[in-house]
């Protein structure tokens, strides 16, 4: 991994009348990463993002993008940086061509080749001369992703990018994220609450609740040491709950309504089907589960 | 002002006259001005009765007026005194959505993580604002006077005042209009501030508006009220120094009273501006 640090947050703190909603926080995100930024609702994701980009001050520490203090160089900052902040609003009068004309100015200037060039990068050239008034959300999401590459960034923040579209849209998003990481070396700064979104796409990942930092890492090693669950329907039950508790490389197994949830690593469970199948007992259903769900509501303390 | 600046302006000039609200303005005064100059024609059948003439009835009691001294002039001076009330309206409608509207749009999210300094949004924010009020101001002078010299004709202008009579030649009614228009858009300007940094307090765009409207008929109505208590007030309210395109139509021109008021009115545009830029510098975007 590159250690350089494209972000880093030192102490950064917002405080909303007496009320802090973010305190403390210190984040790093290295040059090349795809850092997935997780918490619950009202843990303080978007207000973060909107610090890291300029739109909220805050009330105390530091913010540094590209080595310029965001306080001080707030220009430097953000000139290698692309974004998407909730829901992408546009000027809905004006087409999506003139939308992302106006962006690139503001960005320094953009040339028609790189907007025909995001534009077709999310599938929107035939409608770039539409009002974007005339769009549905997954086209302005689309159109969102469009106008945070405009620039040719460094360093793209996401907030939820998959909100709104469908499977296939969300597919592809997540593919895009993984390409401009990858071929691009684009750093990518993901907010989610899709916690497999995360496990999908990120290398290093961040988890806050009520505003404070609760975990920060490489996603494979914060998450490596956990199992899969699996979720079984078979029959007889009792019969198969106790085969398997006599299993040494079987972690745990609990009986959850009419099902069994067994822990075990993820190589084991063909072996495991294997077993109830040679011992004649029926296997109408079997569900795998990340554990990262319940590591997340741990992290957060909503379990 | 730098390339950048024009830059930011030109943008702030899409943006702001492709929206149907900017049109509103320039719709009404297009579709209302004829009317009032055809209800004016129509008046003029009444005889007496006339508006034309109630506004020169207090020279009839001094003078023997004779024939007609209404023309295209007199009816371009009489909606002059849109300049009030409704100008400022319109001016209003477009000033007070420029932070606001943006805000409750939305839109700030996806301009304000560029790198573009938030005093130069405002600054060329105010300078579309300060353009808009120019195309108004120029739009209703060329349909009032243009609608008025069609109806009603065109000659000397008798200025209707209370208790003297002041006629100005044909060509200097001109300069005194042109000049008149000018002082008009330096106030308008004010108002346009007004509603600007008002807009940058605001959520939505209607409560600058509604703002704007508020404190302007306020002053106009402290302005005119006899009481001692409002006359205290007076001297510090930048409405008192709207009425320089009155002014224009004196003779002499009181050169001293415009350029006193002049001053007044730049020091509340830049006060307003001053204001506009130390909030939006500290706001926080979280719309």
């Amino acid at each position: 991994m590159n250690s350089d640090i494209v972000l880093r947050t030192q102490g950064l703190s917002k405080r909303f009348g007496r009320r802090f909603v973010i305190n403390d926080l210190n984040l790093e995100v290295y040059r090349g990463d795809v850092f997935g930024f997780l918490g619950p609702n009202a843990a303080g994701k978007s207000i973060t993002i909107r610090m890291l980009l300029g739109l909220v001050k805050p009330t105390s520490g530091e913010i540094e993008l590209f080595g310029h203090s965001l306080q001080k160089s707030p220009k430097k900052a953000l000139a290698k940086i692309g974004g998407i902040v909730e829901k992408p609003d546009f000027y809905l009068y004006l087409s999506a061509r003139r939308n992302l004309e106006i962006l690139g100015a503001l960005s320094g200037g953009v040339n028609k080749e790189k907007n025909a060039q995001v534009l077709a990068l999310v599938g929107l050239t035939d409608r770039a001369k539409d009002k974007v008034k005339t769009f549905s959300h997954g086209m302005k999401q689309r159109l969102g992703i469009a106008q945070a590459l405009l620039s040719d960034p460094d360093l793209v923040v996401f907030d939820e990018p998959t909100s709104g579209l469908d499977p296939q849209g969300m597919k592809e998003v997540r593919e895009l994220i993984v390409r401009l990481s990858q071929e691009q070396g684009i750093t990518v700064f993901l907010s989610s609450h899709l916690l497999h979104e995360i496990e999908q796409v990120a290398t290093r990942m961040a988890i806050i609740n009520r505003g404070e930092l609760m975990v920060q890492g490489d996603v494979k090693k914060l998450l490596g040491g956990l199992e899969d669950a699996v979720l079984l329907r078979v029959a007889p039950l009792e019969r198969a709950a106790d085969l398997l508790r006599k299993q040494t490389w079987i972690s745990s197994i609990s009986v959850n309504g009419d099902s069994l949830k067994v822990t075990l690593p993820h190589s084991l469970v063909p072996r495991m089907n294997a077993l109830l199948v040679e011992n004649r007992i029926e296997v109408s259903a079997m569900v795998p589960r990340r554990l990262l769900e319940d590591y997340f509501l741990s992290i957060t303390g909503e379990a | 002002m730098g390339l950048k600046m024009l830059k930011l302006i030109h943008i702030e000039n899409i943006k702001t006259f492709g929206k149907w609200r900017t049109g509103i303005g320039f719709a009404a005064i297009g579709v209302l001005l004829p009317l009032i100059m055809i209800a004016m024609g129509l008046d003029m059948r009444h005889g007496p009765a006339a508006l034309a003439e109630r506004t020169v009835r207090g020279l009839r009691e001094d003078f023997l007026v004779v024939g007609s001294i209404f023309n295209g002039f007199s009816a371009a001076y009489i909606v002059m005194n849109s300049l009030w009330v409704h100008i400022p309206f319109l001016i209003a409608l477009v000033a007070g959505d420029q932070v606001a509207g943006e805000g409750a749009a939305g839109t700030f999210r996806i301009t304000l993580i560029r790198p573009v300094s938030r005093t130069q949004v405002i600054t060329a924010k105010l300078a579309t604002t300060f353009l808009y009020t120019v195309f108004l101001i120029l739009f209703l002078a060329l349909l009032s006077l243009g609608f008025g010299i069609a109806f009603f004709g065109r000659g000397d202008f008798l200025v209707p005042r209370p208790k003297e009579i002041l006629v100005l030649l044909e060509a200097e009614t001109w300069l005194r209009f042109g000049l008149a228009y000018l002082l008009a858009i330096w106030a308008m300007w004010t108002v346009a501030s007004l509603a600007l940094f008002l807009s940058t307090l605001a959520e939505n765009s209607l409560g600058p508006v509604i703002g704007t409207m508020a404190i302007v008929i306020a002053s106009l109505i402290i302005s005119k009220m006899p009481f001692e208590l409002f006359k205290m007030i007076r001297p510090f309210l930048f409405t008192t120094y709207m009425d320089g395109w009155l002014k224009a139509f004196q003779d002499p021109v009181p050169w001293q009273h415009i350029a006193t008021s002049t001053l007044y009115l730049g020091i509340y545009t830049l006060s307003f501006f001053l204001l506009s830029l130390l909030v939006f510098n500290r706001k926080d975007i979280l719309s």
